[in-house]
């Protein structure tokens, strides 16, 4: 880097900063260590997920005949399984599903649920007792049992756990909108606005969105580790994804078995692609949280 | 010299897995010293159905002989009485529930086989050996069987095991109101009438002539009629079998322990066996392992492994003769099925894209028998010039352009499967099948739906299965197998020519007439064939060196009184 | 404060009756016909036709559900359809399990949780904070049905300090008991642990970021003692919250847990009632666990508002 770019580079950063707190909110969490780390991971993870079709040498189902239960080589970074498929390339593709399935299931039941929460919240009174009573009846069941009953209804497949999954986040981000909207109900901004006869639906989404929205995203990256984790067990009680599609969940479950055979590699890669992908998403959600710490903030 | 040592020697030979499993599997037979007259048949059979070279023939030899020895050293003491053995399965007790007492399901065996027994039982072959029954004899043109008991029988609570309780026990399972059974299938077509003729000898008049009488015994159990309210739920358990239920033991889906029943008719050398059911298959061999458990007959394959350098284990590959991996193919029927696998030239193709081979030996870790139809080698049905290879996709190829698919093949199918070893063997069949211009995708679905599309055989196009009972009189199979019975079988395949055939099954008079109808039934199922055989799903015994006295029948089914614990090794 | 519990209790009861409609209703919507499992592989249609009648399928939706809640309020939750037992013989006899090892999950939860948390916060960004996370990666990051084989195989198999299957009742020998339980705790405890540690590293963080606390830390050690100790009771705070809100985790956890450990308990009676079918079963289940759910959060939400007296007046928040 020329010394010459770099002060400018600082200064416009730091206008950015002052300007908006979202680019002041991102700059923190990646200036903390564990916001770092967890970014460098995810986007790697991101990565070799968007581009799997490229950097895969075998098809996500591809046998190769005569490869049977070989350990990891350079011919098959990862090995294979019992079905002569390379692991690296499942690992990847799986990587993709799980982080799309994921992915979707937080946004939709998220967006769903930050919705209801902040319509409950806003709302107040008998409707949102009455919508409340709704979300703790649906928050008393386990995610897990919730994904089980959900997928027996529907039946197995990649679209249905990501429903399930959905469906299973809506009553968490409900209440913690809910909460946000109580909290910022009160403040001063909403208020005043309020008393200057500003539409109800425009405090909503100027004012109250943007400031809930880092817990929010918090809750986000967490609930997204743990729907991968339940990907994860669902396929192992046999209700993931169709086969031969695989999903690291698939992939783990397949070779767990076979791990005190001394067939370590079936389990021991695509362990470490989950646990970094869960690690990665819970250091971003911690460095959020700093980030946003008004004490930290001013200091 | 030890043991230790003579298990490590074997294992630097780098033996195949296979021959060496099919070695100890025969060693094994022989140091049980049962069953002596089909041994010799069995193992001529499985020789000619392994594709081995002649070395690790000879290396099997070998190895056979050592094997040998060391049992007999083993043997010299002869069986101990008392002990308790722990059995370890992954299925429970109240799973086995509708079809009790009267069922017969080979996982389940060891979960209440040891607490009911029936009149005779097969040996190796289809020659029945006596049980509860003594002796019996046909009449002139065997269209009745005249059985007589043992002296002094009783069940578990000292009530006497009757001419008259075996009666009611058989009138039981055609009751009305009474669980659906495979085995009531079997009663009311071969059996006519049970006339008692005193105390302890009675008359089955046979619907069918002959020897298939003996295929109900098989799997049908003398049960005490009075006991059956109770039975529910294993409240109480009136059995007849070598042990009897311990009920305050009982925890549903956990445990339960059966202990010696002293007034069987050949007492049982141990003490008691009490069954632990797994939920997870790679925690019940971790738990034979650290020596929680003695034994178990369904090891997982990816298991295999880890035992077999184990010293302190034996491994034991079932007999041909458990059950078989299959792909069935739905017909098209008003309520469902496949238009294309309707097309019997298709079907045909399916035979030819499955590499037994190689499910064989990567699926199955080498510890099952390629199935290139659908008999036991033991069985009057079994043809050897059918029984050969038949995986060769440039056939299936041609097939599928002659049953009309173009370039592309057939468009996309779907095959269900409930998981398991099943599902692997689908996928792994899923590759060449569409080299051929087979293609489907692997439907996974829940064994509740699973079932209810199996027994009506409404399957979008085809499934994966277990197919049993083949080991039987061929007859038997229409009636008993859901795969093969009529009207309704899980394929909705029916004939007027598969009709004809069981009905001549049923008037044959002489062996002669049995022969040509095996003839006729192999001829249409040449073409026909809406099952196809892959590979037998063996189950895999393991258990450790203490247990000895296994051994297995033509159905898989063990004698659990001969079992005896060595607790000096 | 009577007030508060009336009307805390009144949600309670609420969210428990729409949570038996909610169940009565999903275990029907589910496909498969229980009649075809109870009658086994071999039934004809009519004996399919007489059991769905014997087990009352037939009936309106209504009538089911009233006949139901009737028994359920003479504690007759019917019989399983598939164990053919009692409904109440099995929630007896599966409970005991899980409770055990739900209990001892929490134990070891809070003895881990609590320090590393603590330690996290304290030397935020140091030894101790890179272990809680790299405690976080192998609780939260391998899922339990792989950790725990891992744990088998390890500590049960190989070092044999541990047994690999079964239970024994802690009130018939408690040592055997804890010996047994130990695994499936650690299995089952340390992703609440983890859960925990994050929380409180969070909240003791935020005191410690708070100015007067900067400035009595400054002072030096005497007084950091007693900065942390204000630091930690604010961070106990929210430990009840989280230990109320993870009862549902534990439940879940506890399915895979009792698999893997064979410790057949509620958890895989849970999902062995919904694959089976079981209505009356998975009714009598769902609906112990929802009591539970919420009996734990009204008792998290009461003690909450004894610590902090400001929620009473708030209302329910």
């Amino acid at each position: 880097m020329s010394g010459y770019a770099a002060p400018f580079e600082r200064t416009t950063i730091r206008r950015w900063r002052e300007e908006s707190l979202a680019v002041d909110t991102a700059y923190r969490t990646i200036a903390n260590w564990q916001g770092a780390i967890g970014m460098a991971i995810l986007l790697v993870l991101l990565i070799a997920a968007v581009f799997a079709d490229v950097i895969a040498a075998y098809g996500e189902a591809e046998q190769v005949r005569g490869s049977h239960l070989v350990g990891p080589s350079w011919q098959h970074l990862f090995g294979t399984d019992n079905l002569s498929r390379d692991i690296f390339s499942r690992v990847l593709f799986g990587l993709r599903i799980s982080l799309w399935v994921s992915a979707a299931a937080v946004l939709g039941g998220g967006s769903l649920g930050t919705l209801f929460g902040f319509f409950a919240g806003y709302a107040g009174g008998w409707t949102e007792t009455i919508l409340m009573r709704f979300v703790d009846t649906l928050l008393a069941f386990p995610i897990l049992l919730l994904g089980i009953a959900i997928l027996a209804v529907l039946g197995t497949g990649t679209q249905q756990v990501a429903l399930a999954l959905g469906i299973a986040q809506v009553p968490y981000f409900a209440r913690l909108a809910r909460a946000q909207m109580l909290a910022e109900k009160e403040r001063d901004y909403v208020l005043a606005a309020q008393s200057l006869g500003a539409p109800p639906h425009r405090i909503i989404f100027r004012h109250i969105a943007t400031n809930t929205l880092p817990p929010l995203l918090v809750q986000g990256a967490l609930a997204m580790a743990f729907a991968v984790i339940i990907e994860a067990t669902l396929s192992f009680l046999g209700l993931g994804a169709s086969p031969p599609t695989p999903t690291l969940g698939i992939v783990l479950s397949e070779g767990r078995r076979w791990l005190t055979s001394g067939i370590w590699w079936w389990v021991v890669f695509p362990t470490v692609a989950l646990a970094l992908l869960v690690l990665s998403l819970n250091f971003l959600a911690d460095a959020v949280v700093r980030a946003i710490d008004p004490h930290r903030r001013n200091g | 010299m030890s043991d230790r040592n003579y298990w490590q020697r074997t294992k630097k030979r780098q033996i195949s897995r296979r021959s060496m499993l099919q070695a100890s599997a025969r060693a094994g037979i022989g140091a049980a010293g049962l069953a002596l007259i089909g041994c010799g048949d069995d193992d001529d059979g499985q020789q000619q159905a392994a594709p081995a070279a002649a070395q690790v023939q000879q290396q099997q030899q070998e190895q056979q002989q050592q094997a040998a020895v060391a049992q007999a050293q083993q043997q010299q003491a002869g069986p101990k009485q008392g002990g308790t053995m722990r059995v370890g399965t992954g299925r429970a007790l109240a799973e086995h529930q509708a079809a009790f007492p009267f069922g017969a399901w080979g996982e389940a065996f060891p979960l209440y086989a040891p607490m009911l027994e029936g009149l005779t039982r097969y040996g190796k072959t289809l020659e029945p050996e006596p049980r509860l029954a003594e002796s019996w004899e046909f009449n002139d043109d065997q269209s009745a069987l005249q059985v007589k008991l043992r002296p002094g029988l009783e069940f578990h609570d000292g009530k006497p095991l009757t001419a008259e309780e075996v009666k009611r026990s058989y009138e039981a399972n055609i009751a009305e109101g009474a669980p659906a059974s495979q085995v009531a299938g079997v009663i009311r077509q071969y059996i006519d009438n049970i006339e008692v003729v005193d105390k302890t000898t009675l008359t089955f008049n046979l619907a069918w002539k002959g020897t298939y009488i003996f295929d109900v015994f098989e799997y049908s159990n003398v049960a005490d009629v009075d006991n059956l309210p109770e039975l529910d739920g294993y409240q109480r358990v009136n059995g007849s079998g070598p042990f009897k239920f311990d009920q305050p033991s009982y925890r549903v889906d956990e445990f339960h322990r059966m202990e010696r029943f002293e007034n069987y008719y050949e007492p049982a050398n141990l003490d008691a066996i009490e069954c632990f059911t797994f939920p997870d298959e790679s925690a019940m061999a971790l738990a034979l392992e650290a020596d929680e458990i003695d034994f178990t007959n369904v090891l997982p394959h990816p298991q295999h492994d880890q035992f077999q350098e184990n010293p302190d284990i034996e491994l034991q590959l079932g007999g041909p003769v458990d059950s078989i991996f299959v792909i069935g193919m739905t017909l098209k029927t008003e309520a469902g099925g496949s238009e294309h696998f309707d097309n019997p030239i298709l079907r045909q193709a399916m035979q030819r894209v499955i590499d037994r081979e190689r499910i064989v030996d990567e699926l199955l870790a080498g510890l099952a028998t390629t199935r290139n139809v659908l008999w036991a080698e033991h069985n009057p049905a079994y043809d050897p010039a059918r029984d050969y290879e038949y995986f060769n996709l440039e056939e299936a190829r041609e097939l599928v352009t002659k049953a009309g698919y173009g370039p592309e093949g057939t468009p996309m199918l779907k095959i269900a499967t409930f998981g398991g070893p099943q599902q692997e063997i689908l996928e792994l069949v899923q590759q060449d099948a569409a080299l051929a211009g087979i293609n489907f995708e692997v439907d996974r679905q829940e064994f509740n739906i699973y079932l209810e599309r199996f027994l009506g055989g409404t399957h979008t196009d085809g499934y994966t299965s277990h197919f049993g009972f083949f080991q039987l009189h061929p007859p038997t199979l229409p009636i008993i197998n859901y795969q093969m019975r009529t009207p309704v079988n899980a394929c909705a395949y029916d004939s007027p020519e598969y009709q004809a055939i069981i009905e001549a099954w049923k008037n044959a008079e002489t062996d002669a007439d049995r022969a040509a109808t095996n003839e006729r039934f192999n001829t249409l199922w040449d073409n026909e064939q809406w099952v196809t055989p892959i590979a037998t799903a063996n189950f895999l015994f393991a258990w450790n060196k203490r247990i000895n006295g296994f051994s297995e029948n033509a159905t898989g089914q063990q004698r659990w009184q001969d079992f005896w614990l060595d607790d000096t090794v | 404060m009577g007030r508060y519990l009336f009307r805390r209790a009144a949600e309670a009861l609420v969210v428990v009756f729409l949570a038996s409609i909610a169940i009565f209703l999903i275990i029907r919507l589910i496909p498969g016909d229980p009649a075809v499992q109870v009658a086994g592989v071999d039934a004809t249609p009519e004996q399919v036709e007489e059991i769905r009648e014997s087990l009352g399928l037939n009936r309106p939706l209504l009538t089911q559900y009233t006949s139901w809640m009737g028994g359920v309020f003479q504690l007759d939750f019917g019989k399983s359809f598939t164990k053919r037992v009692a409904v109440e013989v099995l929630i007896r006899q599966s409970f005991p399990p899980t409770l055990e090892l739900a209990v001892s999950a929490y134990v070891f939860a809070l003895v881990v949780g609590i320090p590393l948390g603590i330690a996290a916060a304290i030397w935020a960004g140091k030894a101790p904070d890179v272990l809680a996370s790299i405690f976080n990666v192998f609780t939260l990051g391998i899922p339990n049905f792989v950790l725990g084989i891992i744990l088998l195989w390890v500590f049960a198999v190989e070092l044999d300090w541990f047994p690999v299957s079964g239970r024994v009742a802690i009130t018939d020998d408690p040592i055997a008991a804890i010996h047994r339980l130990a695994l499936p705790a650690m299995s089952l405890g340390a992703i609440i642990a983890a859960i925990l540690a994050r929380f409180i590293r969070a909240s003791v963080d935020q005191v410690l970021a708070q100015d007067y606390i900067r400035t009595a830390r400054a002072k030096g050690l005497a007084e950091q003692v007693v900065v942390l100790r204000h630091a930690l009771r604010n961070a106990l705070i929210p430990v009840v919250t989280i230990i109320a809100l993870q009862v549902g985790t534990v439940m879940a956890g506890a399915i895979v847990v009792e698999i893997v450990f064979t410790r057949p308990g509620f958890g895989l009676l849970m999902v062995d009632a919904i694959t089976g079918r079981d209505y009356l079963l998975v009714q009598a289940m769902l609906a112990i666990l929802v009591l539970i759910f919420v009996a734990a959060n009204a008792a998290a939400d009461i003690a909450y508002g004894f610590l902090d007296p400001r929620i009473r007046v708030g209302g329910t928040e």
